[in-house]
């Protein structure tokens, strides 16, 4: 005889958005770190439904907020409020955020990773290999802007930088090719390390409905102990 | 650049119209924050040369759309050889610019030279301007006649211009602008000559060739030749354009002729001198005056005056007048010059300017030499005939005919060297019994050379001995000497016993005198004569006997004169010594044999001038001040060769080499006048030698030929008639290729381009973008 049951555990949720300035871009709800947010706040309350612990850290090049999980009612007030509380700013250091992370989160846990990864470099590797080899489960929500993936500009601009003063005056429709082609790259390797290192990854672009995104994400994880729909 | 409409010109202001665009976009830019700058810059970096390149290549393309279509709107003329590359054809002009010495006729204003000029320009303006490429070929006549005449039928070395491209700017074109009508005669068919070998070498589509000439009657009196060339030209397809340039000529009268009557040139020995004046106008001309110059260049004259016409010292002569010259007709003016200095002097006479004033003066040498030697040698061992020869030719007291008589016995010829016979200017033998075979080869020498010989054949001579000298030297002597003959008593009303040939001038002053000069002669008797004859000695008779025996004959031996006198200077053959008309005989005699070695009194303006001057006495460094019509006069510093011998400096300066190799101002080479050398002697002072050059006489008959009689003699061959003022409006056209519409398609590629340009520079909106 077969006795069939299925065990509760309590889920440690940790979201990590990145409130670095090259999350300003985007307009309205386009804006990507309007867009991370909104992700974040989603998956606090789902979690939180679930009397699952939920926390939050915003970084850019430093911590500027950190909120240890916990399955208290208020703690999805409390994200959200320290959500809204952030500006983007600065730029991103993501290995020093994330052994900083990885350090102060003792206990295993999913971490969410919210951020548009521009500017992070090789230290992607390194931040999701250390949070990894803590055991923990790593999700990455890639987000960017529609802009920067079509890259649909016509006509002089001069482009200048989010993060640091370089700018490049150019005819956008002469560079868009190589740009895109370095794009691509950029996020085929992103993809590539996540696979490898077993981290699920999702890019998502702002102009998607976040239900759409966000219930593809869960189907994809619904084999998964916690935070199913 | 030319262009038909200039004022649209000021559109290619426009060009700088995309350079400001871009300038323009570059300030205009729109600003984006962007946070995926690392992508951006590094496509930035990749494709930046290529995106310049580009963007150069299409601020160019448009910048050249604008140019394009400027220079269409304002219609671009002028020449572009690239442009013509694509479509145009190539047009041959080939000019002959006629600038033989009529061509200076002001005949109706400025010169026929000018018009010819004017219409030359006014082609080389047009054809900078025309379509299609234009090639340029200038030929002078006067350079064809030169380069023929040095052996060239190189077109090339006679054309001033040879198949040059033609441009806005040419500076050959405006070098022949400063030139003027040559001193020289005709050249038409050499210059056509040689024309037909330009074209027939340069490879053209389309060939004129244009004759600018004056239509002068005798340039088309043997057209045979030319019309052998001409026809030549017309079935190479070229068309052929007569172009005339002169007006109906007016009245020109011309020195024909300036020169020292044949005497002995001696100094302080009266010279006269000879002065002819043609008409060529088609009426009766009266009181013409005729003003001479004397150019004394004496041991006095040291100092080259280039700032003025002659350095030697300028006498002028007394005023003459010709009363009267009938049209076509000629009148000799003859005058006596006396120069007491030995030496090279000139002469130089003019008449008041008419249309054609090259002809109106001419110049003449004047060589003096000091008295010279004449050799007598008698064979009468009693000297009797020598006496008559020598007081007739030395008479004492004032008189000086130039002569000095040295009478030597016959043993002296026995001894005798040929360079003591160069010694003297003449030689008398005096019946010699015979003459000896060395003697014979020296006197044949002598005279080759120039010398002079009178050789009287009296009764006393051994005949046979002269005839075999006459079979083993041909030429020395006359002929054949045949056996006396006795001259029958007259009869009745018969002429006298002696008659001159007329037309010798040793006996033309007792022709004019008539039958009666010789009326107291008596003849009985003198040798026959069986002239020989060769052509080259041309024996001629002087003076024949009443029965036509010839009395006294003369021949040419080389460059010397020989006359025979058939007869003995006794009484029992003649009573001739004791008439006056034998001192004329004599002295006319002795001036005709004299003057055999006279030298050049001119040469043409197109003959080389030599110079030819002792080694041991003058430096080689030798400066030439050239003729001038106005004072300054061109200076040529020259250095002399020295001969094989080592014994003279000689120097050539040919026209016709000048005008091959352009070693000298062909120009100042062959203007008219009186040119002088100037010597410097060893001792460092300096010593002049002028010589004259002339004009080719028949330049100023400046009759004209019909179009229509022209047209005649050129059949087959057609030729089209202009006026030297029609050139400026004769069609050139039709040798373009359609400029405009090349410009058009060079306009349209570029658009093509620039579009391509912009899509490739990707300036063109995304497809999704218009969509």
């Amino acid at each position: 005889m077969i006795k069939q049951y299925e065990e509760e555990t309590n889920l440690r949720l940790h979201l990590l958005v990145d409130s670095s300035a090259s999350m300003k871009y985007g307009q309205g709800e386009q804006n990507k770190y309007e867009y991370a947010s909104s992700i974040a706040a989603c998956l606090a309350y789902l979690a939180n439904r679930q009397q699952d612990a939920t926390g939050l850290v915003t970084f850019d090049n430093k911590i500027r907020r950190n909120l240890s999980p916990r399955t208290s009612r208020y703690q999805l007030a409390r994200i959200l409020e320290a959500l809204d509380g952030t500006g983007p700013n600065n730029t991103t250091d993501l290995y020093a955020i994330m052994r900083e992370v990885a350090e102060s989160v003792p206990r295993r846990g999913v971490l969410v990773l919210i951020s548009d990864l521009l500017g992070v470099g090789d230290s992607l590797v390194k931040a999701l290999s250390l949070l990894r080899k803590r055991g923990h489960d790593v999700i990455v929500f890639h987000t960017l802007h529609d802009e920067e993936i079509d890259f649909p500009f016509t006509g002089a601009t001069r482009f200048e930088g989010l993060e640091d003063s370089r700018f490049l005056n150019c005819n956008p429709r002469a560079l868009r090719e190589g740009y895109l082609e370095a794009l691509n790259a950029f996020l085929e390797g992103t993809r590539r390390v996540c696979a490898r290192l077993s981290v699920d990854y999702e890019m998502v672009r702002t102009n998607q409905p976040l239900d759409a995104v966000l219930a593809k994400f869960l189907s994809a994880r619904a084999s998964m102990p916690t935070l199913k729909g | 650049m030319q262009f038909l409409f200039p004022s649209l010109t000021i559109g290619f202001a426009l060009l700088a119209v995309p350079l400001l665009v871009h300038l323009i976009n570059v300030l205009r830019q729109r600003r984006r924050e962007w946070a995926a700058m690392d992508f951006l810059l590094a496509s930035y970096r990749k494709q930046r040369k290529w995106i310049w390149l580009r963007q150069l290549l299409l601020l160019l393309a448009r910048t050249a759309v604008i140019a394009l279509l400027v220079a269409m709107l304002a219609g671009w003329a002028g020449r572009a050889g690239w442009l013509d590359v694509l479509g145009g054809q190539t047009n041959h002009h080939v000019v002959i610019l006629d600038d033989s010495l009529s061509m200076a006729d002001q005949s109706g204003g400025s010169t026929a030279y000018r018009r010819a000029l004017s219409a030359l320009e006014s082609l080389g303006r047009r054809l900078s301007s025309s379509e299609g490429t234009h090639q340029l070929t200038v030929i002078r006549t006067s350079r064809a006649q030169l380069v023929v005449q040095a052996g060239s039928q190189a077109g090339d070395a006679a054309a001033d211009l040879s198949a040059q491209t033609i441009g806005t700017e040419n500076r050959t074109l405006d070098r022949l602008m400063a030139t003027d009508a040559s001193p020289m005669l005709g050249g038409l068919p050499e210059a056509v000559e040689l024309a037909a070998g330009l074209i027939e070498a340069t490879s053209a589509d389309r060939t004129v060739m244009y004759v600018m000439t004056d239509l002068r009657s005798r340039d088309w009196e043997n057209p045979e030749r030319m019309n052998v060339s001409l026809q030549e030209i017309a079935k190479s397809t070229a068309e052929i354009r007569l172009v005339d340039c002169s007006d109906e000529p007016g009245q020109n009268l011309a020195v024909t002729q300036l020169q020292p009557v044949e005497d002995v040139w001696v100094a302080g020995v009266p010279v006269m001198v000879e002065a002819k004046v043609r008409n060529y106008g088609q009426r009766v001309v009266t009181n013409v005056a005729l003003d001479a110059k004397l150019i004394q260049y004496g041991r006095g004259v040291t100092v080259p005056r280039s700032d003025q016409l002659f350095s030697g010292n300028v006498e002028t002569l007394p005023a003459m007048v010709i009363e009267r010259i009938e049209p076509g007709g000629e009148a000799t003016k003859r005058f006596q010059v006396f120069v007491a200095e030995p030496g090279t002097h000139a002469l130089n006479v003019s008449i008041p300017d008419d249309v054609l004033a090259a002809d109106n003066q001419r110049s003449c040498t004047l060589p003096l030499s000091d008295q010279q030697k004449v050799l007598i040698v008698d064979g009468d061992p009693s000297g009797g005939a020598a006496y008559f020869v020598a007081s007739v030719l030395n008479p004492g007291g004032q008189v000086r005919t130039g002569a000095v008589p040295d009478v030597r016995p016959i043993s002296f010829l026995n001894s005798v060297t040929s360079e003591e016979l160069a010694r003297y200017r003449v030689i008398y033998l005096l019946s010699l019994p015979r003459l000896e075979d060395s003697v014979a080869r020296l006197l044949d020498q002598y005279v080759s050379d120039g010398g002079g010989l009178a050789i009287f054949a009296g009764e006393s001579i051994d005949r046979e001995s002269y005839n075999r000298l006459a079979d083993a030297r041909p030429g020395l002597l006359p002929g054949t000497l045949l056996p006396v003959k006795e001259l029958p008593l007259p009869t009745g009303d018969a002429t006298p016993d002696l008659v001159p040939t007329g037309t010798h001038p040793i006996v033309a002053p007792l022709a004019a005198v008539g039958e009666g000069a010789f009326g107291l002669v008596r003849v009985v008797r003198s040798f026959g004569l069986e002239a020989s004859r060769d052509q080259s000695l041309s024996v001629r008779t002087v003076v024949r006997r009443r029965d036509d025996q010839p009395f006294v004959v003369e021949h040419r031996r080389g460059s010397g004169r020989v006359v025979t006198v058939l007869t003995d200077l006794n009484d029992a053959s003649t009573n001739w010594t004791g008439d006056p008309t034998f001192v004329v005989f004599l002295l006319r005699t002795n001036a005709f044999l004299w003057s055999t070695a006279n030298p050049e009194v001119s040469r043409l303006v197109s003959q080389p001038i030599e110079l030819r001057i002792g080694n041991e006495a003058f430096g080689r460094s030798v400066d030439l001040l050239a003729a001038s019509k106005a004072p300054p006069r061109v200076s040529i510093q020259l250095q002399a060769e020295v001969d094989e011998n080592e014994r003279f400096l000689e120097l050539q300066l040919s026209p016709a080499l000048a005008a091959i190799d352009g070693s000298m101002d062909l120009q100042a080479l062959m203007q008219p006048g009186v040119f002088e050398w100037w010597l410097t002697r060893l001792d460092g002072s300096r010593e002049s030698l002028p010589t004259a050059s002339v004009l080719p006489v028949g330049e100023g008959d400046l009759r004209r030929l019909k179009r229509v009689d022209i047209d005649r003699v050129l059949q087959p061959t057609i030729v089209t008639f202009y006026d030297a003022g029609q050139m400026a409006m004769a069609n050139e056209s039709d040798g373009g290729g359609g400029r405009t519409g090349i410009l058009l398609a060079l306009l349209g590629a570029m658009l093509i381009g620039e579009q391509v340009l912009a899509y490739f520079g990707s300036y063109h909106p995304p497809a999704r973008a218009r969509a």
